[in-house]
Parts: C-alpha cells; structure tokens; sequence
C-alpha cells in the first residue's frame, strides 16, 4: 500500500536532516510545530516563533525540495500529492517522539497539517491554519481565486525566471560568496533540478483538491484569514469554516499572504488565544 | 534646467518604471513611464496593491516567489513578470526591487524594465525546449524500458522493467504491473496497488475492465470515478485513490496482462500523449511476456513428465541433490521410496496402451494426495514412480509407503474401469550421521534411487504387493 515511501524509513533515512528541522525551546508541553508555505522556508516564521521558545518547545522544518531540506531526498512519486508532505510530517513528530503538538500551517501546509492530523489523529491537539485553501481553483459554485490557465501561466513564470532561483533556494551557498563550488555550471545544474522540483510542488499544490477530506478533520482548528490575500481570499477561509466541524475563522486586519511577516504580533495573539 | 529639474525630469522619464512600495506592497510613488506602461495615473496608482497590476499567473508568482524572496534576501533581481494594464491588455516586464529598512517602516524601491520582445523570445524557445524535451524524456523512458524488457528472463524481472518505466513516465503512487495466468487468473507481479488490504485484485472494478475489453481506462478526477464505477468509488476514495489510468498489455489479440497507474491527487493533466506512452510501454511489453511465458512452459516441459505432469527423472535429480549436500544433513533423515505398479502390463495387454496411460495418469493424481507438501513425486519412467520424503525415517517411510500402496489399490477409472493395480515398493532411508561404506564420501541421489530400485525388485520377488526397507 505505501510502495515509494521505502526511501523513506525511520531509521534508513535521517528524518531530522532530510527536513532541516530546528527544534528548540523548553520542554512544555504541548509543542508547538510551524509548517512553511509553498516556495517559501522556516525562516518566514522568524517573526512569530521565537517568541515562544522561552515556554515551550518549538520545532520548524522545511518541506523536502524547500529551504534547508535535502534536496537529494525529493522523489517525484512520493510528493505527487500532498499525502508524501503529510507523511514526512508525521515522520518528523515520531522522530522527535511529540504528541498532541498545537501545529501552525501556512498556505499548502495547512493542508498538509490536516491530512497527517486525519491520519493521526494523536499526534495533535490544534490546527492552527495561516491563509489556507482546500483548493486553488474555481469550481461549480465554488471560489478558489484561479483558473487552470492561471496556474499554467506561473509553471511558465517558474521556467522562464528559473536563472533567478538558485538565489532563493540556496541561501547558505549564496551567503558564501568565497566558496569556488559555486560555479555557475553547478549552479546551472542545482537551478534546473530546483525549477522542476518548484514546478512539480507548484502542480501539487495548485491543483490538488483536498475539499472532500475537510469533514475528516476531528482537530480543533482556528482559520486566521487575511482580509485582502489574493492567493486565498475570505470566501475560501469560510468555505473552509462551514466544513471543518467547530472550526473557528478569524479574519485579519493584515493584508496579504504573508499576515505572519506583515503582523507577527496579531499571529502571535491569536495562536496564544487559541492554545 | 537646474540639477534639480533634470533630476526630476529623469525620474519621471526614465526608460524604466520607477516606484516605491511599502514592505506588504501598497505603491506610494511612481514615475510617468511606469504609469504609462500601465494606463494609470498617479494618483491612480498610489494606494493601489502592485500585486493588483499583474495578470493572475504572475499575481501567483509574485505571492510564492517574488515576495518570500524580497522578506528573506532584501533584495529581488529581475524577476519577469506581466503587467496587466487598465485596458486590460499586457506588457511582460522584468522587476527589480530592494526593501530597505524594518517591519512597517521597511519601503521597497522597484525598477521595471520593458522585456516584451525578450520574454516573446524566451516564451517561444521555452516552448521549444520544453516540446523537445518531452520528446527526448518519452524516448528515454522507452529506451530504458526497452533494455530492462531485452534482458528480462524472468516475470519478476520482466515485472521490474515495465513498473520502472511506468512509474518515470507518470510518478503515480502505485504502479501494478499485471499478468494474466494461462487459467486467466490475475497476478500482480511487480510493484503495488491501493485497496490491497480491502479488494481482491480480480475484484479492482478498472483492472477488471481493462482486462476484459482491452482498451485503456482513465479517470482523471474522483467526478469521473464516481460516474464510471459507482460501485467502488467510496472503496477507492477510501484507498485515497483520486486517479488512475491503466493500459492493456495485448499479444496477438489476446489481453495478457496490464499496466495500472494510480495516483493520490486529481490529475486533470493526464493525457492522450501519456496514455500513448504507455501504450507503447504495453507494446513493447507484449512480445517479451510471451517470450517469458514460452521460456517457462519450456523449462517446465523440460522438467515435467508431459503425460502425467509429475517432475520427470531430471527433475527429480536437480532437487534430491541438493538435499543431500546440505551441511545439516546428519541432523535429520531422508526416505527415497521407488514404486513399481504390479499388474500395469496386463491392462495395457487389455485394454491397449490409451487406457495404460489413463492409470498411470490416475496413479499420479493420488500419489501426492498421500504424501506432504514439499514431499517429491516424480515419473521415473514407465510405470515406475519414485517419492522423496525429507526428514522422515523408517518408520514413518514405511506408513508413507501403506499410504501409497492404499491409494494406487483403489477401483479405477475410465479405460479400465473396474480393474486395479497394485504397488510393488523399496525404500531406501539415509539416517541422520550415516555411516558411509568405505571409499564412499557422500551420497548420491543415484546410488540411493538404486538402493531403492533394488530393495523394489526384492518386494516383486517376494510377491507384489509389498515393502522392502534398506537402511544406508
């Protein structure tokens, strides 16, 4: 049943590294888990989750292709849904031995949150879900925001600026400009297979479609919305509410997709509200 | 002009868009270029979103890429994105920005430069590239699959080749690769498949229906696999099965097997080009699951008595020698039982030789009803049958033996009905730590086939019928 999955047993393959996942803070418990978003690394968190590493423990990874991750480890069968990010999260919560950890999603981890919370229930007391969206595209009686042709033209957009992206991708190289391995062929090499693999997650995870798995999540969730996100607008965020059972939405008064970079502090307010 | 006024008038001319956001990208100035470019005035433009200026897909790329790296670097270098202008028309543009300063206060200087004719460029070779570069990766995967299949030898390796190469085409979660039996029956004979806990693979509805008519079977979407099998969409979604696609593996008309891709997210992109693909991974397949097939019924001749369907002579030799070369062989005993039936001569005299051979066929049938699993009956030839029963000594050789002569004695059928035979049986038995007679080293399967051949003409000798037990 989980054919593909083998390259990644607990024990064969060092989850902790392959997620460059930072674990820090204090023993209390419950942990507190915080997911990054599509194209983006656990240092979008910066803002939010320091502030409480004094009283709890607090762990942040990065989805395999992304950040600080392993990009060696990115099988293309595996993360062809969003089932192989999910796994990878439960991997990480049994690795580091958390329980009922309060998880913070943004953007596509919030999905990924709730499918690994649906497949084990245990390991989470809260979903805490920062501008998600069940699915990106517009459908009979349904707003997502986009049309396919929309999410076309960003795999294009991902081609055409692919020179662009070894920057993004790979900030410790970048942060070492002395380092003659950074040649531009290897560069070359590591901004294709980083292109394909923004590609591939970009096609996981605009055009998945996790609406019918909602009423199996049995997790208390807060939805913080923001009000002007164009990536996950209000009507997504209540869609959203009316189909997790006792979900809870709020809409932000901060603007954008980013409402952890532009308003840390109400984010910081509303995961301590609802802890 | 003063130094001023040129420094004004160059701003606002420049051959690039200037403006100014804040950090979470409200505009707060902009130049007449960039307000040209986008049909908007000034005051149109400030308190405007610049997100809110690009078409849909770069209003994507801008949320996911553009703005984590802007936060993250401080700075993003000529980023191509596209303008939608107020009238609604479009202008591929190259962006460069730098965010200087914290938090609220942080403010982002940007520059646009046209890129139209750059990016038409790029559009056009990216088309090119990605056209040739799905050609080159369809022959790649062909030829890869091409060298596993010339090599297979086995179904497993045969399996192996097809799921490889099925599984780089498509990245579904589970590849099963399919054989249909001689007696028709489904086996899944390289990688995996959803349900396989709940359904049998002959009851998987698209697997039952590719088999059966041949043609390939796609649902892309849950929708389409609701419409197509109601009766097992709640099983397969269940399964976490969102779509699938499988294709007939066909030799000489006849269905002989399939390929069944099955994924975990909606895949509205799969198409007739990779329905083709596997198809002609299925065509090539085709020819060397027949070879296989041919291989193994030649191999299985070669070691079977095609009269009975018992191991022949040679067969019986390639098992018993191993069995006696073991190392632990000392541990345990081993019976060899040779078997000649007794009155078999009369009946062919009879009732000609086509009911002779309908008793050895009814003799064969019952002698591995009396032994165990993993006991040997073998043909030795004519109407001679010898048994091998590891681990088992005198006296339960002797019981075996009883067994054996019960079951031949019973009534016959067919050609010779209401006749019987008998059984004239030696045994031989090697006990544990047998002591070898001088000059001896080991035992071969020939010598004690010998032994017991002979100890079976003692029990002739002495009256059919019967046992003869030596002892190496």
């Amino acid at each position: 049943m989980q054919a593909g999955q083998s390259s990644s047993e607990p024990g064969v393959v060092n989850v902790l590294e392959r997620n460059g996942v930072t674990d820090v803070g204090g023993p209390t418990v419950p942990a507190i888990v915080f997911g990054a978003g599509y194209g983006t690394s656990q240092s979008m968190w910066r803002l939010v989750a320091p502030q409480f590493e004094d009283e709890r423990r607090v762990v942040l990874f990065d989805h395999v292709g992304s950040g600080e991750s392993d990009l060696s480890a990115y099988d293309r069968r595996k993360y062809d849904s969003l089932h192989g990010y999910a796994a990878d999260l439960l991997e990480i919560l049994h690795t580091l031995d958390l329980r009922q950890v309060v998880f913070v999603g943004h953007s596509v981890s919030c999905m990924i949150g709730a499918l690994a919370a649906i497949e084990e229930p245990d390991r989470f007391s809260k979903l805490i879900m920062v501008s998600p969206s069940p699915r990106y595209l517009n459908d009979d009686g349904y707003v997502g925001g986009f049309e396919r042709a929309d999410i076309d033209a960003l795999l294009d957009a991902l081609e055409v600026n692919h020179h662009g992206w070894a920057a993004q991708m790979a900030p410790v190289l970048m942060q070492n400009p002395d380092r003659p391995e950074l040649a531009a062929e290897l560069t070359s090499a590591m901004t294709r297979t980083n292109t394909e693999v923004a590609q591939h997650f970009a096609r996981v995870t605009f055009l998945s479609d996790l609406r019918k798995a909602l009423k199996n999540i049995g997790t208390p969730t807060l939805i913080l919305q923001s009000a002007d996100d164009v990536i996950a607008p209000v009507a997504v965020g209540q869609y959203l509410n009316e189909n997790i059972a006792g979900s809870e939405l709020v809409v932000l008064s901060a603007t954008g997709h980013y409402a952890h970079l532009a308003d840390p502090g109400e984010i910081e307010r509303q995961i301590r509200r609802f802890l | 002009m003063t130094p001023d006024d040129v420094s004004r008038a160059l701003f606002q001319n420049a051959p690039a868009g200037l403006f100014a956001m804040s950090a979470d990208g409200v505009i707060s100035a902009a130049n007449d270029t960039f307000c040209a470019w986008t049909g908007y005035t000034t005051d149109a433009l400030i308190g405007r979103h610049f997100r809110s200026l690009l078409s849909a897909g770069s209003t994507l790329l801008y949320e996911t890429r553009f703005t984590p790296m802007l936060q993250n670097q401080q700075s993003v270098n000529e980023m191509k994105l596209t303008l939608q202008t107020r009238t609604g028309d479009t202008r591929d543009v190259l962006v460069s920005s730098e965010l200087r300063g914290d938090g609220a206060d942080g403010l982002v200087y940007a520059a646009v430069f046209d890129a139209g004719i750059r990016l038409k460029y790029e559009r056009e070779l990216l088309a090119a590239r990605r056209t040739a570069e799905a050609a080159v990766a369809r022959v790649q995967i062909l030829q890869q699959a091409a060298a596993g299949l010339a090599t297979a030898t086995t179904i497993a390796s045969f399996g192996s080749a097809l799921r490889s190469a099925a599984e780089r085409a498509t990245d579904a979660t589970h590849v099963s690769v399919i054989v249909m039996g001689a007696d028709g029956a489904l086996d899944l004979v390289s990688g995996s498949r959803p349900l396989d806990d709940a359904v049998a693979l002959v009851a998987l509805l698209p697997v039952i229906d590719c088999v059966q008519t041949g043609q390939p079977v796609l649902c892309r979407t849950p929708d389409e696999i609701t419409a197509a099998y109601p009766d097992q969409a709640d099983e397969l979604d269940a399964g976490g099965v969102e779509a699938f696609c499988l294709v007939p593996v066909i030799d000489d008309g006849a269905v002989s097997g399939a390929v069944a891709c099955w994924f975990q997210r909606r895949r509205d992109d799969l198409d007739d080009g990779l329905l083709a693909l596997l198809a002609a991974l299925a065509t090539q397949a085709a020819p060397v699951l027949q070879r296989i097939h041919l291989q193994d019924l030649v191999q299985h001749q070669s070691l079977h008595d095609s009269l009975t369907g018992l191991p022949n002579r040679l067969a019986l030799l390639n098992r018993l020698t191993p069995l006696l070369d073991e190392p632990e062989r000392p541990d345990r005993p081993l019976a060899v039982l040779f078997l000649d039936l007794d009155g078999f001569k009369a009946i062919n005299d009879r009732f000609g030789h086509e009911a002779g051979d309908q008793v050895l066929q009814q003799v064969a049938e019952r002698l591995p009803r009396s032994l165990r699993v993993g006991d040997i009956a073998s043909r030795f030839g004519g109407d001679e049958f010898v048994l091998v029963c590891d681990g088992v000594d005198e006296d339960t050789a002797l019981d075996v033996a009883r067994r054996i002569r019960q079951a031949v004695e019973e009534p016959l059928l067919g050609l010779a009905a209401g006749s019987t035979v008998s059984a004239s049986i030696g045994i031989s038995v090697v006990r544990p730590g047998a002591f070898l007679p001088v000059g001896v080293d080991r035992l071969t399967p020939s010598a004690l086939i010998a032994v017991a051949d002979e100890a079976m003409l003692t029990s002739k000798r002495a009256g059919k019928r019967r046992d003869t037990l030596v002892t190496v």
